[in-house]
């Protein structure tokens, strides 16, 4: 019985045990993502217009056409549209009508709030193949920006406030050529399997762009010049951590050090 | 290296079986304290020459040592590059059970000890102090975690695994010694043992948030933290073999 004792006591000093981190990365489809494309009509006054996976649009019509946020030459409108049939409700913009089913050339009729007429054109409906679950709309929790040089540093933000990112690498030494708006914050950010990127700001104003997925790596280009922000390069990263996607925008400050811009990302119900 | 930290054991053993009796026929408990931190032991002889020790040790934190001019960036995200020296405390901090077995080759205290410590792979905590006050808002980020600074304090641990991997380690043992855990005719006993454990490249590890909100351990590499790495590299080259030196009081229980 002593040696029983003896055995089992030695044994117990010699145990220990670890627990493994939760990682949950499993993602419902967005509710949209069978209405989900890109219009591109031949012609008339809507330029463009997107249906994200997960309720957003995104339209354009030439600049002035319409009351709301104007650039010189093209207006961007963005929202959460409704669907009815083959009718789909942009909220603050209006209605497209067209049958929503494959790639290939659709009749789409539409009217422009505020705009009288409604117009019947050809349109080109691109579709993309809905294989990743970054294919969806997300809201900014918060965003880490990384510098490497000799060291690692890191620095937290809560959401993603662009101006308020370039006021910190302007505190710490570095040049930053855009001019910012003041809360210019990001609402939130799309990424479409037919190829978008859309960054829509707290101040209503809209950045979108093409982007395609290769591996864990997103390429993206911003349509205008004036888009983005100089210091982007446009690469990005991406990767999927408990529940969350970690979207990481590389950077260049000054045309030399490195920097990145990681959003951590919350799908958006 | 494992097969010859078995081999050795299952001699040890072996050495017992021959003897035949006097096995486990006692107990001693001890009470000790060396370079492998306080510790507490049972004894029991395997034969007339072999007795085996298993106890739990760890240490305080009580004794350590200040290294100065641990160079880091006056701001880890600035433009300038410029550097400034912080000292960093060292302090003993391994917690681990061991299993050693103490073979005697003549009727005296003289000893051989053979074994091993497993446990946790921690053997001295590090604190940097003094840090800029830019540390207490930004911090340093390895493998994807941010390691922050507290009041100017960021704390760290010196981990070695030895044989075993990652956080949990194993590290063999060998020694000399003088004095017997178990005295058949005194209930009181010494034991003064001197030796060396294996714990192979040390690293320095330190508690980080991920992105996501996990807090998890993460290693100092070159990479990102070249000259603190550095600094604790040209320490820790001369602890490959920990130096063990203690002593403890033994009492039989029967």
């Amino acid at each position: 019985m002593k040696r029983l004792f003896l055995a089992v006591s030695f044994a117990a000093l010699l145990v220990s045990c670890g627990k493994p981190i939760s990682t949950d990365n499993t993602f419902e489809n967005p509710r949209f993502v069978q209405y989900a494309g890109q219009l591109i009509p031949e012609s008339g006054t809507l330029q463009y217009a997107e249906l994200t996976e997960s309720g957003m649009y995104v339209a354009t019509l030439p600049g002035g056409t319409k009351a709301g946020p104007v650039s010189d030459i093209v207006d961007y409108f963005s929202g959460t549209y409704g669907v009815a049939g083959d009718e789909y409700h942009l909220a603050n913009f209006g209605i497209l009508k067209f049958a929503n089913t494959s790639s290939g050339e659709v009749d789409l009729t539409y009217s422009v709030m505020g705009m009288t007429s409604t117009t019947t054109v050809k349109a080109t409906l691109k579709k993309g193949a809905q294989n990743n679950d970054l294919f969806r709309s997300w809201t900014v929790d918060k965003t880490r920006v990384t510098f490497t040089s000799g060291m690692t540093g890191g620095a937290e933000f809560s959401g993603c406030n662009f101006r308020e990112i370039a006021d910190f690498f302007i505190k710490n030494g570095y040049t930053v050529e855009d001019d910012i708006p003041a809360g210019h914050k990001l609402s939130s950010v799309s990424i479409t399997a037919a190829g978008s990127l859309l960054f829509v700001y707290s101040d209503g104003s809209v950045d979108l762009g093409t982007c395609t997925v290769s591996g864990s790596n997103l390429n993206y280009r911003w349509n205008e010049e004036g888009m983005g922000f100089s210091f982007e390069t446009g690469s990005a990263s991406y990767a999927f951590e408990n529940g969350k996607c970690i979207l990481a925008l590389a950077c260049k400050l000054d045309g030399t050090t490195s920097v990145s811009i990681k959003m951590v990302l919350s799908e958006m119900k | 290296m494992k097969k010859s930290v078995i081999l050795s054991l299952l001699a040890g053993v072996l050495l017992s079986a021959n003897a035949g009796a006097q096995v486990f026929n006692h107990l001693s408990l001890g009470v000790g304290g060396g370079t492998d931190g306080l510790s507490f032991e049972l004894a029991a002889p395997l034969g007339g020459h072999v007795q085996v020790r298993a106890g739990y040790g760890t240490a305080l934190g009580l004794i350590g040592y200040t290294v100065q001019g641990v160079s880091v960036p006056e701001n880890p995200v600035g433009a300038s590059g410029t550097m400034t020296q912080v000292p960093m405390k060292i302090n003993l901090g391994m917690s681990d059970a061991r299993l050693l077995f103490n073979i005697y080759p003549g009727k005296g205290g003289f000893h051989f000890t053979l074994g091993v410590h497993a446990g946790a792979a921690r053997y001295a905590r590090g604190t940097l102090t003094g840090l800029p006050a830019v540390y207490n808002t930004v911090g340093l980020e390895m493998d994807g975690c941010l390691v922050k600074a507290n009041n100017g304090e960021m704390q760290a641990n010196l981990l070695a695994p030895g044989l075993g991997s990652g956080t949990f380690a194993v590290k063999p043992y060998v020694g000399i010694g003088f004095g017997r855990p178990v005295r058949a005719d005194k209930r009181v006993s010494f034991s003064f043992d001197l030796g060396a454990q294996y714990q192979g490249k040390s690293g320095l590890w330190a508690s980080g948030e991920g992105l996501t909100g996990q807090v998890k351990d993460v290693q100092f590499t070159e990479k990102d933290a070249r000259d603190v790495v550095s600094a604790v590299d040209g320490i820790t080259r001369y602890l490959a073999f920990w130096p063990t030196l203690n002593f403890h009081l033994y009492v039989r229980l029967f």
